[in-house]
């Protein structure tokens, strides 16, 4: 048999915060999300989240140096290593293992199309606009909202599944964090055998944003 | 005076694992029913009307995920909790799209369940 | 003149055929080798799926081992000691202990997939040395052995342990299926170069659905700490690698069911 090539997979939940944040890296000149009064119960679970995954990821035993990390919303823009550390400062979890990781000598890599990064900001901006008029016409938008961000979702992923394939280099072992919502293991699993690292995914306290 | 005890209905094919749930969840005080298929699961969960469901996900007969569909099509309210052996992305979508309240790897911590447990029963509190 | 124009269209039409022999030829390449890549995808895809359910079969007994162990603790920490619930929990610890061994066991089997040792074997002696090793069981179970062997049957060239394997697989599965007794019949024959080998048992059968997946890795109708369903695809894998072949036929639920191994004959010294 040729090479086989494994990948780790890790499904991951982010609070409105987060997402906020990790949108709004690329729009410098934006003021931040508007405090949610439950995010500290966000927080705390997805911490228990992160922690549970950091351990997974150390019981794996895989050599740092060989890990090439992938991350939901990391533009390709060659600063990605500063964008992790800003977002880690903000308490972003999911950035600060990056940055444990990369401390140890794995390697951090562009992931997304900034177009598309850019357009999916646009989309949940008009979503939570509509929020601050009520939650109807909220509702009323979620529609239009799933349905334009089903057509991008498959965009980034076809691109991200492309950027994998082309930066991943011989020996190297691709380590994904991506958003529950993407559907990049149907691209990848003809390449790659897929090891999932899964812990807790605690919907119900990070309140995905489809559930209101 | 008659306590309204917690109904816990865990659905999962692996008897030992019903058994140990019905043991950690009995010492907190919860009235714990188990089946080991979803057929057994949705006919339990009409009849007994759970406050909380553990679901497995890959179980013989029906899937977890069908159970669930299913279970969702007459009751919307009952607080899902996805404890399985065998998670990947698309079981969670579809855990996602079905409102589950947790989703979770096996082997767990009988803590942490026990705390997401808890933290699932004083959330219902607050909805009712 | 007419013999200069025969010989030139001759040449134009040789040269045409050695185009399209050589487009023929690039096609031919170009199907091969996305041939090559979608088995080498469907590879990946199976091992994907054998990977990510070899980690159910083992999260499992885990769950298990871990939880019940925690619960031990948890109970000796806050003198809840009842030692009889103490010994119950220990027991299901270590039953999944023992499960865990086998998935592994299996596992390494699968995944090591050893070079064939082939030797001139009589089959009807390897049916017997396998139905030895499983005698204990048969007998404890009140099953009924029944042997209609084919006289003077050709040898075949086959690795003799891992066809015993086979063999100890698919008894192993009829007893399973007969768990209040009854009986197995086992027939050999021979059939346009190949042996065949039936066992048919008398047992709670196949359903339809499943018929088609019972050799897929993992695949299991019967409870989780009676066995992983590694051991029919093992042996599908076994009989490949013979030029062999395993079918399993069942008329449905209560039914019964028959396995049937065929193996090519041994012809000249060489499988045919």
């Amino acid at each position: 048999m040729t090479n086989i090539r494994y990948l780790i997979y890790v499904p991951v939940l982010h609070t409105q915060k987060e997402t906020g944040e990790i949108l709004l890296s690329l729009k410098a000149d934006e003021a931040p999300p508007p405090a949610d009064t439950s995010l500290a119960e966000q927080e705390k679970s997805v911490k228990e989240m992160w922690d549970g995954i950091h351990e997974k990821i150390q019981n794996t035993n895989i050599s740092c140096p060989t890990i090439r990390i992938y991350q939901d919303g990391m533009p390709v823009c060659g600063k990605e290593k500063e964008i992790a550390g800003k977002l880690a400062q903000k308490s972003s979890r999911n950035h600060q293992l990056i940055l444990d990781l990369l401390k140890k000598g794995a390697n951090l890599e562009g992931t997304e199309d900034p177009d598309l990064l850019i357009e999916e900001y646009d989309n949940l901006s008009h979503l939570i606009s509509k929020a601050s008029v009520s939650i109807q016409s909220y509702r009323d938008s979620l529609n239009e909202y799933k349905e334009k961000g089903a057509k991008l979702m498959k965009q980034r992923d076809a691109f991200i599944a492309e950027r994998i394939k082309s930066t991943l280099k011989e020996g190297e072992t691709p380590l994904l964090f991506m958003g529950v919502r993407h559907e990049l293991e149907k691209l990848l699993q003809s390449s790659f055998v897929i090891n999932y690292i899964i812990y807790r995914l605690p919907f119900k306290k990070v309140r995905d944003i489809y559930n209101v | 005076m008659a306590m309204n005890k917690t109904k816990i209905l865990v659905i999962d094919d692996e008897i030992d694992l019903c058994e140990l749930f019905k043991k950690i969840l009995g010492l907190e005080g919860y009235a714990v029913l188990t089946a080991q298929n979803g057929y057994d699961g949705i006919k339990i969960n009409e009849k007994s009307d759970p406050d909380i469901i553990i679901l497995d996900l890959k179980m013989p007969k029906i899937s977890g995920i069908e159970t669930l569909r299913r279970i969702r099509k007459k009751d919307s309210g009952v607080i899902v909790i996805i404890i399985t052996g065998y998670g990947d992305a698309e079981t969670i979508r579809d855990a996602a799209e079905l409102n589950v309240y947790e989703y979770m790897a096996k082997p767990f911590n009988n803590e942490t369940v026990i705390k997401i447990i808890k933290e699932a029963v004083a959330s219902k509190g607050k909805d009712d | 003149m007419q013999q200069i124009r025969l010989f030139k269209e001759n040449q134009r039409l040789i040269d045409e055929l050695q185009l399209s022999s050589h487009k023929l030829e690039k096609t031919i390449n170009e199907l091969k080798k996305a041939q090559e890549q979608l088995v080498q995808a469907g590879k990946m895809y199976a091992l994907g799926q054998l990977s990510a359910g070899a980690a159910h079969e083992i999260n499992n007994p885990l769950a298990g081992i871990i939880g019940f162990t925690e619960a031990i603790l948890s109970d000796l920490k806050n003198q809840r000691t009842i030692p009889d619930e103490i010994a119950h929990d220990m027991e299901i610890v270590l039953k999944n202990a023992e499960r865990c061994k086998s998935i592994i066991g299996n596992l390494l089997t699968f995944a090591r997939a050893r070079e064939l040792q082939r030797q001139e074997s009589d089959i009807n002696s390897l049916i017997d040395d396998a139905l030895a090793l499983v005698e204990y069981k048969t007998r404890f179970q009140n099953i009924e052995v029944v042997k209609r062997y084919g006289e003077n049957l050709d040898k075949v060239n086959i690795d003799g342990d891992q066809m015993t394997h086979v063999f100890i697989n698919i008894i192993t599965n009829a007893q399973n299926a007969m768990p209040d007794g009854g009986e197995l019949l086992v027939r050999t024959w021979s059939e346009n170069n190949f042996a065949l080998i039936e066992f048919k048992d008398t047992g709670i059968g196949i359903e339809k659905e499943s018929l088609l997946k019972v050799f897929d890795p993992f695949f299991t109708t019967r409870q989780p700490s009676q066995g992983v369903g590694l051991g029919l695809s093992i042996s599908y894998s076994i009989m490949r690698r013979h030029e062999g072949s395993i079918e399993a036929k069942s008329d449905g639920k209560n039914k019964g069911a028959s396995f049937i191994v065929k193996i090519p004959h041994l012809t000249a010294g060489r499988p045919v």
